[in-house]
């Protein structure tokens, strides 16, 4: 890499959780000398809140992270305590792995993973500003006033710059429960000409599982062959624990509905704009009052505690509403709560103040990546910080950034809702928030992102070497059964066993694939098929995998493309950072604040912006050919 | 004082179709800035100082749609006491309705009759005298009031499409929980279900559809052509719509010469008429050519107002023409004129020959009968009914286009939850009905879906 700097680090990371780790271990891997600053060593890489990992679209984040080469993925297959494929009773697009994580092992595999990182270091401190050099981020102040030079800044401070706790009507500053929060921060950026916002988020009660009336409580049992997140995984093979499920009862809402008067929440002293997928449950019962018990999901911690976290129980009630409350949940009669549910608001950035690449538009050289965006979820963080690490290290080498598409990953999804439209409310990815959701699959993930992290040098030569083979072998096995027609009269006894209907004359494995009835286990009775599929060796099951997905939803598919490519049109349309929408009077009032605010890369994102209609990209379009045809 | 009213409105503030020029007046907080989105001034000038006129385009997007000149009069120096901005366009009903649907959807709401001079009164640029005296002239014009009526038509029509997008969005977010929240302690819709909405949301975007015809009528008018041998007072009988009506209009441009058109607002229903020629049969080259005419007339009409005279028997020149006009096919109301006279033919002749829906007497010159006729024309023209309060008619081509390609996606759907797909494939279909839907409706969003889900369902674990 190019050193443009004398300075002793080229990326300082602030902050060592989801999206600080994997922005450090991107950037130091890329060859750039980089210091991660945390205020607390022993938690980086903390689950502040549920101990798991993925779900729908958040799995399929964690295959793209790991796709491009990042962290998270290898951590959770290797610390997990559960894991299941979540929706395989519908299509590919929306099976999402999730895992139950041990809490303690996730956070101490990922400090290892950072202690170990060459080109790494770390340092325990509190970060109270950042400084200019000329109009470029300069580096970063410390609490005892330490000034740290460096080239880029990559802030992931979470949920703790000016982080306050309630818990009824008490309230104070902290980061987490216990924690400190970070200060001086927001000031420092507020005085730059950021803006900032204040959301709020919860998290529920940790029981003693010891106090759990097992006898009365369903379990949840993971799947007997776990399938890895990480491509580098080969097989899980960690004891699983069961996830234990109950209900409250209404009982259990009069007592909540008891402590109202007394909640930070509905007294108003929260003025935070919270999750609405993820209400707290006295938001629950207030809002839902039809409904007499909603789910409590108990989650062991790990295998070295004995704590439970009560999942659908997160709640900023007084202490002794919440034991009360808890103590009417079937199997809690006798609960011994270990640590009390609370509220915590926090400060975040408009994340529309930054480029698609996470970098301010106002401050070159300074990225905000993660919780600190006013987004939730640390599969949500950790693909930022990923983002930001590369792109930190990119711009310093006077290199484009990576900036992947709506139509690449649901990692494109995220950066472009947010830059594009901001958020008002901590943002979670969704499935239905991608566009192009059945060709953004789990099972693709390597061939759709793959090449991008093997050019930044996060991803193993031996990596891409398997990926270029596998693409090879899929294509192999499409014209091979493509062509391959077997007679009807070998064929017929394969499908009677298989109870689905003869064929009269000749027709192409492909044909026969579309049938539902029909996969590659039952054509194996062919010896054709048994010899191709010997024949592709380790990579059988991945490619087959791939070709049957690929035939039996090839119109839905073939349907999705053709949107991609119209889509692409207008996205591949850049345009010119110099245009000054000011001046172009046939934009609508609204059209030329919003585009002189967002600043748009492409035509593309110029349409997704609120308030420009049709008829301002129209005026855009004639404005670009315009300014082609003059250069 | 200025009494600040928060809309902007528009309206056609001369005579429809009167004249070679139109002005289309709007009047109100944004006035200015509506017509900026829609007006591209020459050598980009840009309209803004008061009290000065300047040349341009009007364009919808890129496609200029008429060459007009564009006065603003700030407020309070203005008609209304508002600001208030006045394009003057060619004549013609298409042009000045078509600038006004530009304008609305640039920002402004088609004003309510007597709006304008209501505005005027309340921000004191009129005595109540005037302000009445206007609203008389207003009354007298019921014109003005009845076009006004077609777009009150087109506003519950957006309501209507409103509806169904919402429908849509509350369908997919049925989808999209069991996608995304599939951990969740929901019920889940049932596939019955979800095939009973699915064919309700298409019933109701049939009958729209289906409603476009009529709503067509309603917004470009019926053509209908005036037919009858020589001297049976096609002229007398026409001249005695048009002074009932006191709407005689224009010659819509792009119409031959010799084909003459008139435009008949009859209560608010727009009748386009030619008048043909009473055609003997001969071989006269000139006369041949007159046939040729009328029967190209003929065959253009959605409507045939066919006259006879009623004091005279069926001639044999009567008997062409009712050859002529039965093999068209087409809706035909009889005229029996000359009723005040002496009666040689009725309706029971009329009736023999098969031709006709209805048969009605009437004297063109003693101006008896016109309003059953009035009548029957309406009912002819709709041959469903006339439209009436309530109803909701698909005016626009675009609108019936945009509804269409709704209705394959939801086809699309339909088939997939046959084949029992999942959920995202029927949700990928769904998106591609409500993208269609979108151009008329503006663009359901990802937003609206969760905001639906979330307001309906607990959610969160």
């Amino acid at each position: 890499m190019k050193r443009i700097n004398s300075k002793k680090y080229d990326v300082i990371v602030v902050g060592g959780g989801h999206a600080g780790c994997e922005a450090a271990l991107a950037s130091a891997r890329m060859g750039a000398r980089t210091l991660m600053v945390t205020m607390g060593i022993p938690t980086i890489a903390q689950m502040s809140c549920n101990p798991a990992i993925g779900g729908p679209a958040k799995g399929h984040l964690v295959r793209e992270i790991d796709a491009l080469g990042g962290e998270m993925a290898l951590a959770i297959d290797e610390t997990g305590i559960q894991y299941r494929m979540l929706n395989q009773s519908k299509g590919p697009a929306v099976w999402a792995p999730r895992a139950q994580a041990d809490r303690l092992e996730y956070s101490v595999r990922m400090r290892t993973a950072v202690e170990s990182q060459d080109n790494l270091e770390l340092f325990q401190d509190m970060v109270v500003g950042v400084w200019l050099e000329k109009d470029h981020i300069g580096g970063i102040e410390v609490q005892s006033g330490r000034r740290i030079a460096c080239g880029s800044v990559i802030l992931t401070c979470g949920t703790f710059l000016n982080g306050l706790i309630h818990i009824g009507l008490k309230s104070y500053p902290a980061g987490r429960a216990g924690e400190f929060p970070a200060t001086g921060l927001t000031e420092s950026l507020a005085a730059l000409g950021f803006e900032y916002g204040r959301l709020k988020t919860g998290t529920p009660p940790r029981i003693d599982g010891r106090s759990i009336d097992r006898s009365k409580i369903e379990e949840q049992p993971g799947d007997p062959n776990p399938r890895p997140f990480s491509f580098r995984t080969q097989k899980i093979e960690r004891d699983q624990l069961p996830v234990l499920l109950t209900h409250t009862c209404t009982r259990t809402h009069r007592i909540l509905e008891s402590g109202l008067d007394r909640s930070p929440l509905y007294t108003g002293k929260i003025s935070g704009v919270g999750p609405r997928y993820c209400p707290s449950v006295e938001d629950k019962i207030v809002r839902f009052s039809d409904k007499d018990r909603h789910q409590i999901f108990l989650e062991p911690e790990g295998n070295r505690s004995f704590e439970y976290y009560v999942n659908g129980f997160a709640t900023s009630l007084p202490e002794d509403i919440q034991i009360d409350a808890l103590k009417t949940i079937k199997g809690l009669e006798d609960v011994i709560i270990t640590r009390l549910g609370y509220a915590i608001e926090y400060d975040y950035f408009f994340p529309t103040q930054l480029k698609p690449s996470l970098e301010s538009k106002r401050i070159p050289g300074l990225y905000l990546a993660g919780q600190i965006n006013g987004t939730s979820g640390y599969e949500e963080a950790a693909a930022q910080g990923l983002v930001a690490g590369i792109n930190a290290v990119l711009s310093m080498g006077g290199k484009d950034p990576f900036i992947p598409g709506r139509s690449e990953g649901y990692i494109g999804v995220l950066l472009d809702d947010l830059v594009t439209k901001g958020t008002r409310e901590p943002y979670r990815l969704f499935t239905s928030r991608a566009e192009y959701r059945l060709l953004l699959r789990q099972d693709n993930a390597d061939i759709r992102l793959m090449s991008y992290g093997h050019r930044y040098g996060l991803v193993s030569d031996t990596m891409i070497e398997r990926l270029n083979e596998k693409k090879a072998r899929i294509a192999d096995t499409l014209a091979f059964i493509k062509k391959c027609k077997p007679d009807p009269d070998i064929i017929n006894p394969v499908l009677k066993g298989l109870n689905t209907k003869p064929v009269q004359a000749r027709q192409s494995l492909f044909r026969l694939l579309k049938r539902p009835e029909i996969d590659f286990t039952g054509l194996r009775k062919l010896k054709e098929v048994d010899d191709w599929i010997l024949g592709l060796g380790r990579l059988d099951k991945e490619v087959l995998e791939q070709v049957e997905i690929e035939v039996k939803y090839e119109g839905y598919f073939q349907r999705q493309r053709e949107q991609v490519q119209k889509f692409l049109q207008l996205e591949n349309k850049r345009l010119p950072d110099s245009i000054d929408y000011t001046s172009l009077g046939a934009l609508s009032k609204e059209a030329r604040e919003k585009l002189s605010q967002i600043r748009p890369v492409s035509l593309g994102q110029a349409a997704r912006i609120s308030g420009v209609s049709p008829s301002d990209i129209a005026v855009l379009t004639v404005f670009l050919s315009k300014k082609d045809h003059v250069s | 004082m200025n009494a600040t009213q928060a809309d902007t409105i528009v309206a056609l503030s001369t005579p429809p179709g009167e004249g070679g020029m139109a002005v289309v007046r709007i009047s109100g907080p944004e006035a200015v800035s509506i017509v900026h989105k829609v007006f591209q001034g020459s050598k980009n000038k840009k309209a803004g100082a008061s009290h000065q006129a300047v040349h341009g385009w009007i364009v919808d997007g890129k496609e200029p749609v008429d060459e007009v000149v564009v006065t603003v009069f700030r407020s309070p120096k203005s008609y209304t006491g508002e600001d208030v901005v006045e394009v003057s366009c060619h004549g013609g009903l298409y042009i000045s309705s078509r600038l006004i649907d530009l304008i609305v959807s640039a920002g402004a709401r088609p004003a309510r009759p007597g709006e304008f001079t209501q505005r005027a009164f309340l921000n004191a640029k009129m005595d109540l005298a005037q302000a009445e005296a206007v609203a008389d002239v207003i009354h007298a014009r019921t014109e003005a009031s009845r076009r006004v009526a077609v777009y009150q038509l087109e506003g519950r029509l957006s309501e209507k499409l409103n509806t169904m997008r919402e429908r849509l969005v509350s369908f997919c977010s049925l989808l999209e929980i069991e996608l995304d929240f599939s951990e969740e302690d929901i019920a889940f819709a049932s596939r019955k279900d979800l095939k009973k909405h699915l064919s309700s949301i298409q019933q109701e975007l049939d009958h729209l559809i289906e409603s476009y015809d009529r709503g067509r009528i309603c917004r470009e008018g019926i053509h209908m052509v005036i037919a009858g041998r020589p001297n049976v007072g096609k002229s007398s009988l026409l001249n005695a719509l048009v002074e009932r009506e006191r709407a005689i209009v224009t010659e819509i441009p792009g119409t031959t010469r010799d084909t003459i058109e008139d435009v008949l607002d009859i209560e608010g229903l727009l009748f386009r008429i030619t008048d043909t020629a009473g055609i003997r049969e001969t071989d006269d080259p000139l006369e041949k050519e007159g046939i040729r005419r009328m029967e190209k007339a003929l065959s253009e009409a959605a409507l045939i107002l066919l006259v006879c005279d009623a004091s005279e028997p069926l001639l044999s020149d009567d008997f062409a023409l009712f050859k002529k006009i039965q093999l068209l096919n087409k809706p035909v109301v009889v005229v029996l004129n000359k009723s005040d006279l002496k009666k040689r033919t009725g309706c029971d002749e009329i009736r023999k020959e098969k031709i006709g829906r209805s048969c009605l007497h009437v004297s063109a010159l003693k101006r008896e009968g016109i309003d059953t006729l009035i009548d029957v024309l309406q009912k002819e023209a709709l041959s469903d009914g006339v439209p009436h309060e309530g109803d909701v008619l698909l005016t626009r081509a675009r609108h019936r286009d945009s509804l269409v390609r709704t209705i394959l996606f939801l086809k699309k759907a339909e088939a997939s939850l046959k084949k029992n797909m999942s959920q995202e494939f029927i949700a990928a279909d769904l998106r591609g009905a409500m993208d269609a839907l979108g151009e008329v409706t503006g663009q359901t969003t990802t937003e609206n879906i969760l905001e639906a889900i979330f307001s309906t369902f607990c959610i969160g674990k």
